[in-house]
């Protein structure tokens, strides 16, 4: 009896606990495929990118001089890798990105092709949608602006680059996040050009403003504004018969490709931050063939139906120049729309709408006098936040 | 609801009624249901055939409560306030040879200022929670349990017992997202207990099921909400949606032992309790907007729970000393289900498509105590005084692997009480002086993320569980005898007061009426 009360005891003592967990970790050895054209010496330092789609961390890293990284200790689970790299032969930068999603439920190598791209050459360096307070302490947001910047050593040509405002307004989840490689949007407008109308020099920027005037003393403005935009390349303007938006001579107009809402009065970006902006060369050697383009990608939104179908326009990813996953706040960050091959960051001015404080990029580099912009494909880490804006200022 | 109340409630007073008019022998006081619980261990071992082993008090209750938390000093998952409305019976019988207890427990609460919690019973569903970030929550419950217990003897030696529970409720908030958790939980359990000269020998069975029923709304139109499922600390998934469902259900099954002598004044019980239980998280979404609306599964958790208790008992027949040493173990095994929402089949209909299930979390929970209790008894064998002093160690370790986190501490707590019973003519007062002194012996935090999940929810509850605090607490009823019953009427107030050395405080206070017969 003894003996049996004794083994009974053992058995509890021993068996009470359940065991730690047996866990799995895996190495994964990734190898960027940059192409056979691509110099040997130049296939260190790009950065590597990896997200847990299940969970939404990432781990950065860097490729070492065969082009190859390996991560170890991963959790298994869905992942993308994000490629960013760039490099100057001469005068003449490149820049190559690449993108793939990987499953990891076992060790494994994996080769990620990176493409040459536009991507990196013009930026977005700035963007003031914040608006600021009239002296009656009404809401002014005609200010606004979005500025472009050349952050290469040659000149680069703005004609047909087109701004597009994203679909989703960072209240909800994207529910186009299903179409793979490809986003949409509900605003496109395009800098109208030749291909050689609209030269950006080296280190120069254009401002693309909502109201080209001078917002501080114009009677149409607003003595709080921060800025004079009276000296603006372009601005969005609407035609109406009550003349709402302000059409200044001075400053040519954007070309409107898209707009969901024929009855739109203004332009604007969500003061609150909730628009994520980003510039694109959509294909078309013209203004029709472009807008061509866009009508035969248009698609109709899933929750409208019947007469009040409305209908947006989708771009592949691969004619995005830049993006910026600008949210409201950090509670919003999780409505991210811009997949990480385009911006796998998010920023946005904490002081709030009203505020008269905008992002800014950091300055990575002075190179001859000329400032080069951080462009990590990262927001997050590439923005000054609430910062005073400083058209065509580069500091 | 209501209607279910009224029935109940008729049912306890035609009860009680009968049983008034059967005569009780004793004139029982508002102390005799501590008594019970101090002095017969066999009730504490949850083999419902120790009920027979109880001493000879019949006592029956009707009591109605009023509970009111309120302070900083709380866990994450609970409000800054907390009101509770309580009517509860309970009553110990014995007819012929077979004894019996039934209790019927009525509450509603407002629990005020919550924060991240969507469940019901966040310590029970620990690590798998489901949270939203809205804050200043505001939780309503209303829950009914019933309980009963029945032991009779087979022959001389042999008993054997039976227990059941069943609690259901529903707690809601009224605000976007709004979770409706539909709750029920229930335990039964058999028994037997053999006697032979100077010894006891008891063994049962126990099986408990456990299903919280979240459905969370959004009744703002064209507005979604994020609703953060945690795996870990700071280890979470997280979807936005107008609808969110959840499915808790947990399986316990076990059982105890239990080995009694007893010569004389002395006695000697240790009783063993083991429970496995199995925990699966499910998900799922429908509504407009949601993009998928097939079951997910979450995470399924694996416990075990042991239990050594010793209880000694020098019974004096005026004074009975009791020393009771207890020692704990509950261990929380948690694996995640890595899914993908593919489309399959010739329909293309989507699906969560399994690829793995992985094991990510353990904890282990150690608890040792030490207890000494000294009840003292009038001439009609009822308790009028209560001491106890104990000190217990408790400790704690979490771990979750990839991202690596784990959190430990250790803490040290002691407490102390005396409980005396004034005569005042042909009323009773009752006092008792409560203190409790945690401080801890030990913390540690390693983790590798420290994301804003950690800064809000799992540093601050860590805090909340390693702080050291100090707790008075003062406890005075009031009891009064019923002209043409044979019972007693009983007004009692109770006042805790919980100071931590962060500066941080909580006070708990209760106010009860009711009939002791």
């Amino acid at each position: 009896m003894k003996k049996v009360f004794a083994i009974v005891f053992l058995l509890f003592l021993f068996g009470s606990c359940l065991k730690e967990p047996d866990i799995h970790s895996y190495q994964v050895n990734l190898v960027v495929d940059f192409g056979t054209d691509f110099p040997q010496d130049q296939k260190n330092g790009a950065k590597v990118t990896l997200i847990n789609q299940l969970k939404n961390y990432t781990y950065y890293a860097e490729t070492d001089k065969n082009g190859k990284i390996q991560f170890s200790s991963l959790e298994p689970g869905f992942y993308s890798v994000t490629i960013s790299h760039s490099f100057s032969t001469g005068n003449k930068k490149h820049y190559y990105n690449g993108q793939k999603n990987i499953d990891i439920l076992d060790n494994k190598t994996e080769t990620v092709e990176a493409h040459e791209s536009l991507f990196g050459a013009l930026i977005i360096k700035e963007i003031y949608y914040s608006g600021s307070t009239t002296l009656a302490g009404k809401i002014y947001y005609a200010d606004q602006y979005l500025e472009i910047f050349n952050n290469t050593s040659e000149i680069q040509y703005a004609d047909g680059i087109s701004v597009l405002i994203h679909e989703s307004s960072n209240s909800g989840t994207n529910m186009w996040a299903n179409i793979n490689d490809t986003i949409v949007a509900e605003t496109i407008w395009s800098i109208p050009g030749n291909g050689t109308q609209v030269p950006v020099a080296p280190g120069k920027s254009i401002i693309i403003a909502q109201d080209g005037i001078n917002h501080k003393d114009d009677p149409n403005g607003n003595p709080l504004s921060p800025v004079n935009l009276g000296n603006a390349d372009f601005e969005f303007y609407v035609y109406k018969f009550n003349n709402k938006d302000i059409d200044s001579p001075s400053v040519p107009n954007m070309i409107r490709d898209y707009t969901v809402d024929d009855l739109i009065e203004e332009v604007t970006y969500d003061v609150r931050g909730g628009s994520a902006i980003a510039i694109a060369k959509i294909p078309g050697n013209t203004d029709e063939e472009r807008k061509a383009y866009i009508k035969r990608n248009l698609i109709a939104k899933p929750s409208s139906s019947g007469s009040e179908t409305n209908f947006y326009a989708k771009v592949a990813n691969k004619y995005l120049i830049d993006a910026v996953e600008t949210v409201k706040d950090e509670a919003h960050a999780i409505y991210k729309r811009f997949t990480p091959e385009l911006d796998a960051g998010y920023t946005y001015v904490t002081s709030g709408s009203r505020s008269g404080k905008c992002i800014r990029r950091k300055v990575k580099e002075i190179s001859g006098g000329r400032v080069i912009y951080q462009d990590t494909n990262i927001s997050t880490e590439d923005f000054l936040k609430d910062v005073d804006p400083k058209p065509k200022i580069y500091e | 609801m209501s209607k279910l109340l009224v029935s109940i409630l008729l049912l306890v007073v035609g009860l009680s009624t009968r049983a008034v008019g059967q005569g009780a022998v004793k004139s029982y006081g508002l102390l005799v249901f501590r008594q019970i619980e101090s002095e017969s261990s066999w009730i504490q071992t949850g083999n419902a055939a120790g009920l027979s082993q109880m001493p000879e008090l019949f006592p029956s209750e009707l009591k109605l409560q009023f509970e009111q938390a309120d302070g900083d000093f709380h866990s994450v998952f609970n409000g800054q306030t907390d009101r509770a409305l309580n009517f509860s019976s309970q009553s110990f019988r014995k007819i012929n040879k077979t004894y019996l207890y039934g209790s019927f427990n009525y509450s509603k609460s407002s629990e005020r200022g919550l924060n991240f919690s969507n469940t019901n019973d966040p310590v029970l569903n620990y690590p798998y929670l489901l949270a939203d970030t809205i804050g200043n929550d505001t939780y309503e419950r209303e829950f009914f349990k019933l309980a009963g217990v029945i032991s009779s003897p087979v022959n001389s030696k042999l008993y054997w017992g039976l227990s059941f529970d069943y609690k259901v409720g529903v707690a809601s908030q009224n605000r976007d997202p709004r979770p409706e958790n539909m709750v029920m939980q229930t335990n039964i359990s058999p028994g037997l207990l053999f006697k032979q000269d100077h010894f006891k020998f008891g063994t049962n069975l126990t099986y408990g099921y456990y299903n919280e029923d979240i459905d969370v709304s959004v009744l703002e139109v064209g507005f979604q909400h994020t609703l953060f499922q945690m795996h870990g600390p700071g280890v979470f998934n997280y979807h936005a949606s107008s609808s969110f469902y959840r499915l808790y259900q947990q399986h316990r099954i076990g059982g105890g032992m239990q080995f009694e002598w007893k010569a004389g004044k002395l006695s000697n019980i240790l009783h063993s309790e083991y429970i496995y239980s199995i925990q699966t998280i499910d998900d799922g979404r429908k509504g407009n907007l949601a993009m998928w609306s097939a079951v997910k599964n979450d995470a399924r958790s694996d416990g075990t729970n042991w239990n050594l208790t010793d209880v000694f008992l020098v019974d004096n027949g005026e004074k009975t000393h009791r020393i009771k040493a207890e020692l704990n173990f509950a261990s929380r095994l948690g694996t995640e289900f890595i899914q993908r929402l593919e489309k399959t089949g010739e329909t293309d209909q989507e699906h969560w498509i399994t690829y793995a299930k992985e094991q990510k979390y353990y904890s282990l929970k150690t608890n040792a105590e030490l207890n000494y209790q000294l009840m003292q008894k009038d001439e009609n064998n009822l308790m009028n005084s209560l001491f106890q002093a104990g000190l217990s160690y408790s400790a704690f370790d979490e771990k979750y692997y990839l991202p690596n986190q784990e959190l430990s501490y250790a803490n040290l707590m002691f407490e102390s009480s005396f409980l005396k019973l004034f005569a005042l003519g042909e009323s009773n007062i009752s006092a008792e002086m409560k203190l409790k002194y945690r401080f801890n012996l030990d913390s540690e935090q390693n983790l590798a993320v420290t994301n804003f999940m950690v800064q809000k929810i799992y540093s601050p509850e860590f805090n909340y569980l390693s702080s050291d605090f100090i707790s008075p607490g003062v406890s005075i009823g009031y009891q009064l005898p019923l002209k043409k019953a044979l019972g007693k009427y009983f007004v009692k107030s109770d006042f805790d007061w919980y100071h931590s050395t962060n500066g941080l405080n909580r006070t708990i206070f209760s106010v009860s009426a009711g009939l002791i017969f």
